[in-house]
């Protein structure tokens, strides 16, 4: 996505765009002889909705890392607010990660603490609060996720989709500018899904986060996705609105968007490759 | 005779690539450290105590149990070639000074680096494949200081206490022979023993158990950190560890053996 101007007609919500958040530039990563994202670039404005669609194994998990500083490139660069996480000291990246918040694809929760006190972590760890206030806080950032209550239960008596909301508390508890999430549907059945998605709506309408999304399932990128990159083979295809990407004349992007299945391997070369690595 | 070297090539390389990391993780817990008292968050108090019940407490059964057997099994070993020269008493030197320098120190890392090492090694392992670890990097807390140091501080504590324990049920492993067995009463026996232990056996044994706890505490939470590929990588990192951790345990043990007969 270059960084020009909106193309969508204005509309309400234009006007809370305000720059670049994160500009991802030439990124290129690669893992033994296999490169796994090839020179990707894209920008995310501030206030939009990003949606990362790619088909399993395209490199899409492996960007999000890249994007909030858990692995290092082999070459490019990645923005945050104007400043290169790839060359910052970690105190320095651990300063910029107070304003963003991750939701992982497992809700991550710790499993040695209750609900709670998962919540209370980054409070704890990055504020002075009194205990009183914390606890409020968290009462009010499971009320958000609608798991008011659960503060006393242990990780593993919730179901998957209860984990990952209140992961997503956890990730809100200091009020980031930038959520990011990992695969928000997997794992989840459709109802679920479809809840978690409502919920990444309301808190774009409600706070004006910044939110960038992980995904390959189509209903959610309908629902929520504002902007769309798509990534193929580590390559990104089309960076653009969605409109942008129901018009793609690419036969990747039509493949993508019919759920048509892959062509048949014709290289037995290949089809080994594929298969043995 | 190609495939071959390649293939020693690879476990090298891979060999080096885990060396490099076992470094990097040892170096930054040294550093941390050494930062620890004078940050106010560097050094987690609370998750330390909880760390010492679970390896120093909750151990002391099976410490107290095996080192009891041991005592026994030296006592009756030493006797049965004794008796040979009528030399019986001379068991209470031999099994005070074995069970203090040596077996002591010994046994009690072998049973930990089995009950704990392993346990923070799945432990971690497990946190590092569900992204928990992950999720504390993106929080802003730095894994080394949150789960390492609680490890490795707790253990470097609780592993001299629980040797100083075994020593002592081990010598009166010994008592129970003796007077059972060998008609020596157990105030001759304690007597021999006092007489035969110099304050140098304790502390030699000591000495080792401080850098075994270490040991084992950095290969537990290192193995963890390096788990990948979900239960199966988790199982395979926690037998690692234990593997790991009795073969450097003997590896450092005779180091500080030939360090002290040198010194001697």
């Amino acid at each position: 996505m270059q960084p020009t101007a909106d193309r969508r007609p204005p509309t309400a919500d234009t006007g809370r765009n305000g720059g670049p958040v994160i500009e991802v530039r030439d990124l290129v990563v690669q893992r033994g002889d296999r490169r796994i994202l090839d020179g990707v670039s894209f920008t995310v404005q501030r206030g939009e909705t990003t949606v990362i669609l790619g088909g399993s194994g395209c490199g899409k998990s492996t960007l999000l890392r890249h994007m909030v500083g858990l692995d290092r490139p082999l070459a490019g660069r990645v923005l945050l607010w104007g400043q290169d996480i790839t060359e910052l000291p970690e105190a320095e990246v651990n300063g910029l990660r107070r304003k963003m918040g991750i939701l992982f694809q497992s809700g991550a929760l710790f499993n040695s603490m209750t609900v709670g006190e998962n919540v209370a972590v980054p409070l704890r760890e990055h504020t002075e609060l009194p205990d009183s206030t914390i606890e409020i806080m968290v009462r009010m950032k499971l009320g958000l996720v609608g798991l008011s209550g659960f503060e006393d239960y242990m990780p593993a008596a919730l179901s998957g989709g209860m984990k990952k909301r209140a992961g997503l508390a956890r990730a809100m508890a200091m009020d980031p500018e930038i959520l990011f999430f990992d695969e928000p549907s997997a794992g989840l059945d459709p109802i679920t899904a479809a809840g978690l998605d409502e919920l990444i709506l309301r808190l774009r309408q409600t706070f004006q986060m910044t939110i960038v999304v992980v995904t390959h399932e189509l209903p959610s990128l309908f629902l929520i996705a504002e902007k769309v990159v798509m990534l193929d083979k580590g390559k990104v295809v089309l960076a653009g609105t969605l409109g942008e990407l129901r018009a793609s004349a690419d036969p990747r992007v039509q493949q993508f968007l019919e759920r048509r299945p892959a062509p048949e391997m014709e290289d037995e070369d290949e089809m080994l490759r594929i298969l043995t690595r | 005779m190609k495939a071959l070297l390649g293939a020693v090539g690879r476990r090298a390389l891979a060999a080096r690539a885990e060396v490099t990391e076992a470094a990097r993780l040892v170096n930054e817990t040294a550093a941390r450290l050494r930062r620890a008292p004078t940050s106010p968050k560097g050094f987690r108090a609370p998750s330390t105590v909880v760390q010492m019940v679970k390896v120093g407490v909750d151990s002391i059964p099976i410490v107290f149990l095996i080192a009891f057997c041991v005592g026994m099994i030296l006592a009756l070993q030493a006797a049965s070639q004794l008796r040979r020269f009528g030399a019986t008493i001379y068991v209470a030197d031999l099994v005070g000074i074995s069970i203090t320098r040596e077996l002591g120190p010994l046994m009690t890392a072998i049973i930990i680096a089995g009950r704990s090492g392993s346990a923070m090694a799945a432990e971690i392992g497990t946190m590092r494949v569900s992204e928990e670890i992950d999720a504390l990097s993106v929080m802003g807390l730095n894994p080394v200081e949150f789960l390492v140091l609680p490890r490795v501080v707790s253990l470097a504590v609780m592993l001299p206490c629980l040797t100083v324990l075994a020593d002592a049920v081990g010598i009166l492993g010994g008592v129970a022979i003796g007077t059972l067995g060998l008609e020596i009463t157990a105030g001759n026996y304690l007597a021999q023993t006092f007489h035969a232990l110099y304050v140098k056996d304790i502390v030699t044994g000591l000495v080792k158990s401080l850098a075994f706890a270490i040991i084992i505490a950095m290969v537990g939470c290192f193995m963890g950190f390096r788990a990948e590929g979900g239960a199966e990588g988790v199982g395979r990192r926690t037998t690692a560890s234990v593997v790991v951790a009795i073969f450097l345990l003997i590896l450092s043990d005779l180091f500080f053996t030939a360090l002290f007969y040198l010194s001697e």
